[in-house]
């Protein structure tokens, strides 16, 4: 169906036109641009009402052209939430940078590349095709970043690309042992061959090093808060919200699926790193000055909850991974905004500097109080039902050592409230005393995001609907061994 | 007698395209119309040859134009079509471009005999034809004393690998009692057969500067101008390597210990390589550097000893010639300091995106035509088991990343005050020749799951 | 058999040897230097002190190339003419080709003034 292909084709002919454009007027690219990202949001939409979004796992809906090389698409209930994740949040990011004035038509082009990129990584149902993707994705995150980035932004794009670049080096030395000893690279056939695997054990952890550095897992983390707090809003937003899910997908696509086995001993490591990170990224966020490195270093808590679920193993487990990866993927991006929003503003993002923003921003504030809320995971917010599950989930696994994770969990509460505390609450401080607040062309995003928050806490069974048979599929898998 | 003598009318072309070159210059002001003519002469022998039949052995059996030497044919007249392209825009520097441009097509018509030759006679006296006049093009500015000191420094360490390969080659001859490449049979030969798989290796791996006997590459490019060695580096290059891995593929069989030193040579290429790249701060020994480096990705799938390493080992070299060639173009134009790119986005934004695209396949990230190339002669060397070397190799280009991305980062967020480069005259056909570059990455990247079956590669 | 190998390994160690001894012995004897070898003109180890007193006219070299294509051209000939009854007109064609390349070779060199002494 030449829909699908339109997901990739849209954002890639739309960043053509974009530098086309651009010549002409830097408002003709913007308006390109967002056209772009409505029209793939709408051949989603057309899609979903073609029913596409009820996929089995590793069947689904596929596209295959044998005039074009490895060019396989699928869309299945894994891949489902998270394109419609990507579709959103790559609006959310041309409207975050509306106001971008240094040569805006390329950095629209490489938004539009990146959500095309990623786009084709969720859809590839071919191992290399999936890693061409894969890949593709790091050059207009490199140059986000490295352009339009802040004041360290050229160390930050050098060492995101060195860590997710290695990472992929040692996924694709996995991907090929696969490929050569299967003699397949078609994902599905490679998961029903898998029994032809001379050392799946070294195969699994190759390819699951270069997801645990996307994700990215406890001591391979590093990368992330320097990325997230160079990269310029639009890039931030796409980081946290798609570019961290690919690794979790890469992990329930590709790497258990090929090696169920291995998940006997990979099961506990998941959850100690889950648990480390959890642990980890919430403590280190407590002490953060830096309003925006407070985001990131979230992040890393929150893709810990994402690692715990997955080691539980089970359907509900991987259901949870899945909540908390789509939950994640609005809030984060709702944050970033917001401080990205308050930067262009003020030129700073000490916490210290501000206060009582509620009075002088009252719309800023009350949206990133709404922000850390669905942060700490408040239920009848997307962010609870996912850590729910996914706690519930570990303890059922692993039992008792499972309690740190709820550790973690306090700790959000203290970091999140203290945000808005220190920037929300009390008397205003004089220097801001004049701030503009959020007009409409600010709000659209935001309101955006914040609506999709409200429905996934309160209907989390919009995602569960799509995936279901995914995840039951995954768990069994996983449940068989070998 | 005449039948398959069609067969050389790419090469017989490429000839007259240098005489074209040579002689259409004496017309008043034809210099550069010639060089023109010449560069017609080579797209249209690569345009043959790609769009050509393949054929069995022809003159007594000491050539075979296969599918193999159709694609390596086509990326050398290829290449050069492109080189001389540039230089009938842009000049060479402080010369008159005929004598250049005629050389370069006389190598490259030895290049493209030299990629069908099934026969160690054919073989080097080929080899000789496709290096001989990178000598002179080394040594092109003839009022540039230390280059030329350089390029009499390259001419003898040159000739003393072909004496070596010589050298080799008369002990394969002795063994086997055959110049067909199909007749050498090293069985039981012992030391003796060592001894001539060393001494021909040796000398073919300095030949195609691969570790051991690389320095010398080094020393001696370093102060020559970037245009030559755009040439050099690459189209005779590329030839070498062809036949260097047609005659392992024919002697593998008979000679087990093969792999191991072409495996060892390979390791060392890579290390060697990339360490030294990694500090330099000339591009032309940065990009000489990476090329041994990129020989030793190649050499990786050789020493599987099989078909498919073959295959991929051809595919790659002209793989990597491609992107190489647009990189040392863009050198001659803008300078060989790094420093000298600096803000070249801002200069020249169609340009510097191109060479982006070049470093990444250079690199190896999908969907060019570098990554393709990796990812065969990964899969060769992993067919063979050779695990090791394909963590080596996976390792190396992690190191490699790094110091491609210098380029890029002094391209794109260079400061501002470093820019010393003058603005640099338009030209069309230089223009045209590095779109094609750019193009040509692209193509055999989105082409090579073909190419590399027309190429006889099958995995799994 | 055996002792061809013993004299093959014989080379080799005086080979080795050899290259040894030239590498200390220089080590040992020569003058170091502090100058970056990039800098220098030549590297044997000797510093030029001055410009050489006598300039040797090297222009003979080109009548010296000059002679010897066309040696080498002869002793094709001598093999090809023994052969050409019996070949017919295949080589015939074949040698014109030949010849042709050699003379258009030689008009390149009167072109360029190769040909007169200066």
């Amino acid at each position: 169906m030449f829909a699908v292909e339109l997901l990739i084709l849209v954002p890639l002919v739309g960043a053509a036109l974009c530098v086309g454009v651009g010549r002409l007027s830097a408002r003709a690219s913007r308006l390109a641009s967002l056209g772009a990202t409505i029209a793939s949001a709408g051949v989603l939409a057309f899609l979903a009402a073609e029913g596409i979004f009820s996929g089995v796992a590793l069947e689904g809906w596929r596209v295959a052209r044998d005039t074009v090389p490895f060019w396989d698409l699928r869309i299945d209930g894994l891949s489902a939430p998270l394109l419609a994740l990507t579709a959103l949040t790559g609006l959310v990011a041309v409207l975050a940078s509306w106001g971008e004035h240094n040569r805006s038509s390329v950095h629209h082009a490489l938004l539009l590349g990146l959500q095309a990129s990623v786009t084709g990584v969720f859809l590839a149902a071919d191992v290399v095709l999936l890693y061409v993707f894969w890949e593709a994705v790091l050059i207009p995150m490199y140059f986000l970043i490295g352009i339009w980035g802040h004041e360290n932004r050229r160390h930050a794009a050098m060492k995101f690309f060195i860590y997710t670049f290695a990472g992929s080096a040692f996924m694709l030395v996995g991907i090929l042992m696969a490929v050569f000893g299967i003699g397949q690279t078609d994902i599905s056939m490679l998961v029903s061959g898998r029994t032809a695997l001379a050392q799946p054990s070294l195969v699994f952890w190759l390819i699951a090093i270069g997801m645990l550095v996307k994700l990215p897992a406890f001591p391979v983390h590093t990368w992330l808060p320097d990325a997230h707090v160079e990269a310029p809003t639009a890039g931030s937003i796409l980081l946290a919200g798609v570019l961290l899910k690919m690794g979790g997908y890469g992990l329930l696509r590709l790497a258990l699926p090929i090696s169920p086995g291995s998940f006997a001993h990979a099961g506990i490591v998941f959850a100690v790193l889950g648990i480390v990170g959890i642990i980890y990224g919430a403590a280190l966020a407590l002490v953060q000055s830096d309003l925006k490195r407070l985001v990131a270093l979230s992040s890393v808590s929150h893709m810990g909850f994402v690692l715990l679920a997955i080691s539980a193993g089970t359907e509900r487990g991987i259901a949870g991974a899945m909540l908390v990866m789509v939950s994640h993927g609005l809030v984060a991006p709702l944050l970033f905004l917001l401080v990205g929003q308050l930067y262009v503003r003020t030129h700073t993002r000490e916490i210290s500097r501000f206060a009582g923003l509620g009075v002088v921003t009252p719309r800023w504030g009350s949206a990133l109080t709404f922000g850390a809320l669905a942060s700490l995971g408040l239920p009848g917010l997307s962010g609870f039902p996912g850590e729910f599950l996914s706690v519930i989930e570990a303890f059922g696994a692993w039992s008792w050592p499972m309690i740190p994770a709820m550790i973690g969990v306090v700790i959000a509460a203290a970091y999140n409230l203290r945000a808005v505390r220190e920037v929300v609450h009390g008397p205003p401080a004089e220097e801001w005393r004049a701030l503009r607040d959020l007009d409409a062309g600010d709000l659209v995003p935001v309101m955006l995001l914040v609506a999709a928050i409200v429905v996934l806490g309160v209907c989390p069974a919009i995602v569960l609907n799509m995936s279901g048979d995914a995840f039951a599929t995954l768990a069994e898998l996983i449940a068989g061994g070998v | 007698m005449l039948s398959g003598y069609w067969h050389f009318t790419p090469e017989v072309l490429v000839v007259c395209g240098a005489f074209a070159a040579l002689f259409g210059g004496y017309l008043p002001g034809k210099d550069r119309g010639a060089a023109y003519a010449a560069a017609g002469a080579a797209a249209l022998a690569a345009a043959i040859v790609a769009f050509g039949g393949t054929g069995g052995p022809i003159v007594f059996g000491q050539l075979e134009p296969d599918s193999v030497a159709r694609y390596a044919r086509t990326g050398l007249a290829g290449l050069t079509a492109v080189w001389v392209l540039w230089v009938a825009g842009r000049g060479m520097p402080g010369e008159r471009r005929r004598e250049g441009v005629a050389l370069a097509l006389f190598a490259t018509a030895g290049g493209m005999l030299l990629s069908m030759a099934e026969d160690l006679i054919v073989m080097f006296v080929t080899l000789e034809l496709a290096t001989m006049p990178a000598y002179v093009l080394m040594g092109y500015r003839r009022k540039d004393v230390s280059g030329l000191k350089r390029a009499l420094d390259y001419f003898v360490d040159s000739i003393l690998a072909s004496v070596i390969v010589l050298y080799g080659l008369s002990f394969l001859y002795g063994i086997s009692g055959s110049t067909a490449f199909s007749g050498l049979e090293l069985e039981g030969s012992g030391m003796l057969g060592f001894v001539a798989v060393m001494l021909t290796l040796v000398g073919l791996f300095a030949k195609v500067s691969a570790a051991p006997l690389r320095h010398w590459t080094l020393d001696a490019n370093a102060k020559a101008a970037p245009v030559s060695l755009a040439f050099v580096s690459t189209v005779p290059r590329v030839a070498g390597i062809v036949v260097m891995s047609r005659l392992i593929l024919a002697i593998a069989a008979s000679a087990p210990a093969i792999g191991i030193l072409v495996g060892v040579a390979a390791a060392a290429s890579m290390i060697a390589g990339n360490c030294a790249a990694l500090s330099q701060g000339d591009l032309r020994r940065l990009l000489i550097c990476s090329g041994i480096a990129h020989l030793g990705y190649l050499m990786m799938a050789l020493a599987a000893g099989t078909e498919t390493g073959y295959g991929a080992a051809v595919f790659y070299a002209v793989a990597y010639a491609v992107p190489s060639m647009g990189v040392m173009l863009v050198v001659a134009e803008e300078g060989v300091a790094i420093g000298d790119f600096a803000r070249l986005a801002s200069r020249r934004p169609w340009v510097a995106w191109s060479m982006v695209l070049w470093l990444l396949s250079l690199i190896g990230i999908p969907p060019l035509a570098g990554f393709f190339g990796k990812l065969y002669l990964i899969g060769a060397a992993l067919q063979a088991e050779l695990m090791a070397l394909v963590l080596l190799a996976i390792l190396a280009t992690l190191l490699s990343a790094a110091y491609y991305f210098r380029i890029v980062r002094e391209m794109f967020f260079g400061d501002e005050d470093e820019q010393v480069g003058g603005a640099i005259e338009p030209s069309h056909a230089a223009t045209v020749a590095l779109a094609l570059c750019a193009v040509a990455t692209v193509a055999i990247g989105i082409g090579a799951p073909r190419l590399i079956a027309a190429l006889g590669v099958r995995f799994g | 058999m055996t002792q061809d190998y013993v004299a093959l390994g014989v080379l080799i160690v005086a080979g080795i040897a050899f290259f040894a001894f030239a590498v200390i012995a220089s080590d040992m004897l020569g003058r170091r230097r502090s100058a970056s070898a990039e800098q220098i003109l030549t590297e044997d180890g000797t510093q030029p002190i001055a410009e050489p007193p006598v300039r040797f006219r090297v222009g003979y070299f080109v009548y010296a190339l000059m002679l010897l294509v066309f040696d080498v051209g002869v002793v094709f000939l001598y093999l090809w003419a023994v052969v050409f009854h019996r070949m017919g007109a295949f080589v015939l064609i074949q040698m014109v080709v030949f010849a042709g390349v050699l003379v258009s070779g030689l008009v390149y060199a009167w072109k360029e003034g190769a040909l007169e002494w200066r």
